[in-house]
């Protein structure tokens, strides 16, 4: 179910001239129906040949579990260097920061390092940067600071040499946490910025 | 006790008393006296809502479910008090029979309202009215009659409280409302969300989307009939516009590759103002409706977000963290001239400005802890009206009285929901829905 | 954890195969289609959207999901025809977690009452003479303002927990030696609680660990306290009443007397503040009204003396309001008459009252 979402939200913006004229279809019912049999073919045939590319626009789907393990590139594994999980777990995906900060310190920039090497390495995968912020905070203004975060990894990584085309960021604010006390302990790890890598398919 | 002479002494002094009073009375009429009362009391007003009179046998059940309507309306308000028909010493029987005001002046009740129901040919529902100033004895008003479907009793006793407030407190009222909110399940870290739609009071829940994509911050459009909002549909957050009725959306157009949130209309409905972020860095644009054109409101490196128009849509009050904190701003609807009129310790965000024209209301941080407050739009006389630890998003009712907002409880089970408070500090009560709910936005009164 | 993750995507992609090859899922489900029912649209369309009603783009699944109910007109309905109720969600307070499907599109909103007319007034007969007996408040000494459910000039503490509020305080009657039942008046009750201010949330919050914001308390002036009438007065007659006036003016032969003392003047500024509802958070805290009345020897209103002199601060509907709450206060109050000294009736047969809300008035 979870990874089947995720496809189809993938489909959606593969077949995107099939979506624009069901949206301005007028017979809501009927050509509803067999647009949806024609697309499910194609879903069918899109996950036969990429199967792998399942970094959905939304990571977070409202109905998904919060794995961790979104990029299900195959043959991964943490020991395969060329791997997501191994970019996740060894590289590291993720750089905190300090309340109502998006400078990068010593050990953020390290992390980051690590990441532009990487990707210099693995040409085959963009990311997306993740901006989030902990609950201290009105909505709106999270958002914004998510975005301040997000930004401020996907400089640090342009200035590494990795392409501007292959980083995009997303801010979820506060929307999004991994830690759900409402303590500094927590607030300290849901302050950052976590890069997704993802095929390029997605764009 | 009093000895034969004094009394004597006492009856002669009291004639002579009565007579000169007399005189002076017809020549010489004493100046009023002048009387200045500062101090009165604050208290909900006591009213009676006897049995509304059901007009035919079909109406028996009607009448009672919007009589009950229109006293929980008006109590709810904080402003009105009802008293219960246990200690009424009589009723109204008939919607046409005098009043006995004496029997309503002894259960101290000051306002009473009267009302009649019948259910006609093709279920059509007739609701009548009338609101009495007990100690004044005399009608406040003229009574009204309202017609209608009986699918629709609810708006009509709404319709019947609204008038009933207008004519007591003298402002517009806020009953036949609605309000827009985002409805949560789920733990904090996995949370859905979806829009969801009802009448101010609760009934007549309608959800607007699924919860498949994260969706914050509905806001109405003036006329109620549209609600802009905020979607990662996309996996990026974009601006929507919901038709109500037919649930239709369409995405607002902006800059590839951005992310645009914080969406208000303008008064008229013309215009909409958002927030962008591109390149880490947020600013306020507003977007024609009718062009698509957009024009970039700000354009400091700092954070520019949550506008919101004055009534007359000349002005739009933001907050911005140009300071190094969040503060609140005003600037011309064009942009120019922003003025910062916040200047309390702690940070001031989500500002928005009264209906009324002569309030802004903000979520205030300050020591860790979150309020609720209005300032003048000057930004003086700035009173907090609620302290929690998480309180933020207010949004007013149609007539500028009441303000509803989104309360989070703490810790790993956190969970939030909508209250509303009276602009005086009072009344502050949870505002009933299903599930977790927050990111209210009131519509204005419907037609 | 992450090989959690893995085996999670790993299970869930297997499935989907599978799902795919072997006929999916029940009708009910393809959701593919929902995702990609939103396109970015020009500037002209999103100008059409506004401009007309679009049909909905989000389908129910369900086929039968997609039928629109019947619209209830919003015209007056002059028709026979019995309408067709739509369905109405009435949400289910009970249920703890809302069924999450597809959004429903019908009849969104409710209809709404088509017709307004305006009813004439009915006559009213004259108004009765009997007037409730509103009882004065007792004072209450209180450190702290603490939020109560009502602000008066006079501080009243909370009843005892069993005692219910009432407007009249009654004592509960003391059993006698034989036992008689109980009836309700025998209920002993209390005047409502109340503040002398509003005290916001925040401040009650507050008010033991005081880290809120600094806010300072209005500032309050009291009139110096009058010597409080002697509660039996209010029970003896008329006659009486005039009788100990007069004693207590014994001294004056002049038959009009001297002004009113400041004592006086309180006590019946005081017995109207009692009675003055104000709606401080309504437009009508902006307004000054001025009533003019003229009272009987009794220290009744006389009827039909009762009228607006002059209002200031705002006109319309907020001076209205303000008229009926000042006029509901001398009525309310007044009582079997105001307390005044009948031999200084020529000094308040006439009274010009003007009720000030600027300090009770939130900013």
């Amino acid at each position: 179910m979870v990874a089947f979402t995720k496809l189809a939200a993938l489909s959606s913006v593969i077949f995107k001239s099939e979506t624009n004229m069901l949206t301005y279809t007028q017979e809501k019912q009927s050509s509803g129906a067999s647009n949806m049999k024609f697309l499910r073919g194609a879903v069918l045939l899109i996950a036969a040949v990429t199967l792998s590319a399942c970094a959905s626009p939304d990571r977070f789907d409202n109905d998904n579990t919060t794995s961790l393990g979104g990029a299900g590139i195959s043959d991964g594994s943490a020991s395969d260097p060329t791997s997501p999980l191994y970019f996740q777990q060894a590289v590291g995906d993720r750089v905190l920061f300090s309340v109502d900060q998006s400078t990068l310190d010593s050990t953020a920039q390290a992390v980051l390092d690590g990441q532009a090497v990487w990707l210099a390495a693995n040409s085959d995968y963009n990311a997306i940067i993740e901006g989030h912020a902990d609950e201290q905070g009105t909505r709106e203004y999270n958002l914004a600071l998510g975005a301040r975060r997000a930004d401020a990894a996907r400089e640090y990584l342009l200035s590494k040499g990795v392409a501007a085309a292959r980083l995009k960021v997303v801010s979820y604010g506060k929307e999004r946490p991994i830690e759900i006390c409402s303590q500094e302990s927590c607030y300290a790890l849901n302050r950052r910025s976590v890069t997704i890598l993802s095929t390029g398919l997605s764009s | 006790m009093m000895s034969h002479h004094m009394t004597l002494r006492l009856v002669v002094c009291l004639m002579a008393a009565m007579s000169f009073g007399a005189i002076a009375g017809s020549v010489a009429q004493a100046a009023p006296l002048k009387i200045e009362i500062t101090d009165g009391v604050i208290e909900p007003l006591p009213f009676a809502v006897p049995a509304f009179v059901a007009e035919n046998s079909a109406a028996g059940e009607m009448a009672q479910k919007i009589a009950r309507v229109v006293a929980e309306d008006l109590a709810g308000t904080g402003l009105f008090r009802e008293i219960s028909k246990d200690a009424f010493i009589s009723t109204l029987t008939s919607f046409g029979s005098p009043v006995q005001y004496a029997d309503w002046k002894a259960v101290n009740a000051q306002a009473l309202i009267g009302g009649a129901v019948s259910i006609g040919a093709g279920g059509k529902l007739t609701v009548k009215f009338r609101v009495y100033d007990v100690f004044a004895s005399q009608e406040l008003g003229k009574g009204l009659q309202f017609s209608g479907t009986e699918a629709g009793w609810r708006r009509m006793a709404h319709k019947v409280a609204d008038a009933v407030y207008s004519r007591i407190t003298g402002e517009g009222g806020y009953f036949d409302s609605r309000v827009v909110y985002v409805s949560e399940n789920g733990p904090k870290n996995n949370r859905k969300k979806r829009l969801a739609i009802m009448d101010y009071d609760g009934a007549n829940l309608q959800y607007l989307t699924d919860s498949r994509s994260l969706v914050l911050a509905p806001r109405f459009s003036p006329t109620g009939d549209r609600v802009l909002y905020t979607s990662y549909e996309t996996g990026f957050p974009r601006i929507y516009v919901l038709d109500v009725a037919s649930v239709g959306r369409k995405i607002l157009q902006t800059q590839e590759g951005t992310m645009s949130f914080a969406p208000r209309f303008s008064p008229d409905g013309r215009t909409v103002v958002y927030s962008i972020s591109a390149g880490g860095n947020t600013d306020i644009y507003r977007m024609d409706v009718k062009t698509g054109r957009a024009k970039r409101l700000t354009s400091a490196p700092s954070i520019e977000t949550a506008p919101s128009f004055s009534p007359d849509g000349s002005q739009i009050v933001f907050e911005s963290d140009r300071s190094g904190a969040q503060q609140l701003y005003i600037m011309g609807a064009s942009g120019s001239d922003p003025t910062r009129i916040s200047f309390g310790q702690g940070r001031y965000g989500t500002p928005v400005w009264s209906p009324r024209g002569d309030l802004i209301a903000f979520t205030k941080q300050s020591k860790g802890r979150f309020h609720i407050g209005v300032m003048r739009v000057d930004g003086s006389e700035e009173r907090l009206l609620t302290a929690s630890f998480l309180d933020e998003g207010p949004t007013w009712s149609p007539n500028g009285r009441v303000i509803m907002f989104m309360r989070e409880t703490q810790g790993a089970s956190g969970a939030s929901s909508l209250y509303s408070v009276d602009i005086s500090g009072r009344n502050l009560k949870r505002v009933r829905t299903n599930g977790g709910a927050s990111d209210p936005s009131w519509s204005p009164l419907q037609n | 954890m992450v090989n959690t993750g893995y085996y999670i995507s790993g299970v869930g992609h297997a499935g989907l195969i599978g799902l795919l090859l072997f006929g999916g899922m029940p009708v009910s489900d393809p959701d593919p289609i929902e995702v990609s029912d939103v396109s970015i649209i020009s500037s002209e369309e999103f100008a059409m959207l506004i401009a007309t009603s679009v049909p909905p783009v989000t389908d129910s699944v369900e086929p039968q999901g997609l039928q629109q109910p019947e619209i209830v007109e919003d015209a007056p309905d002059v028709s026979e025809v019995a309408d067709t109720p739509p369905p109405v969600v009435e949400p289910d307070v009970t249920e703890s977690e809302p069924p999450d499907d597809a959004p429903v599109a019908p009849e969104i909103t409710p209809p709404a009452p088509d017709v307004t007319i305006e009813i004439e007034p009915v006559i009213a007969p004259p108004s009765d003479p009997v007037t409730p007996v509103i009882p004065t408040v007792p004072t209450a000494v209180r450190p702290q303002v603490r939020p109560a459910p009502r602000v008066a000039p006079v501080p009243v503490a909370p009843p005892e927990p069993d005692v219910a509020v009432d407007d009249v305080v009654r004592e509960t009657a003391v059993p006698d030696a034989v036992a008689t039942e109980q009836t309700p008046e025998d209920q002993a009750t209390a005047p409502q609680e109340a503040a002398t201010r509003i005290v916001p949330e925040d401040e009650q919050a507050q008010q033991t660990t005081s880290a809120a914001p600094t806010r300072s308390a209005r500032p309050r002036s009291r009139p110096s306290r009058p010597n409080r009438p002697n509660p039996s007065t209010a029970q003896t007659n008329n006659n009486a009443a005039a009788i100990a006036a007069a004693v207590a003016a014994q001294a004056s032969s002049a038959p009009s007397g001297p002004p009113l003392t400041n004592a006086e003047e309180n006590g019946l500024r005081r017995a109207v503040s009692e009675c003055w509802v104000v709606d401080v958070g309504g437009r009508s805290a902006n307004v000054s009204v001025t009533l003019g009345f003229s009272l009987d020897r009794a220290g009744k209103i006389i009827g039909g003396t009762l009228r607006l002199i002059r209002s200031e601060g705002a006109s319309g509907a907020a001076a209205d309001t303000a008229f009926n709450a000042a006029r509901r206060a001398v009525l309310r109050c007044q009582k079997g008459g105001y307390k005044l000294p009948v031999d200084k009736y020529d000094h308040w047969r006439e009274i010009e009252m003007t009720f000030n809300p600027e300090k009770m008035r939130i900013k």
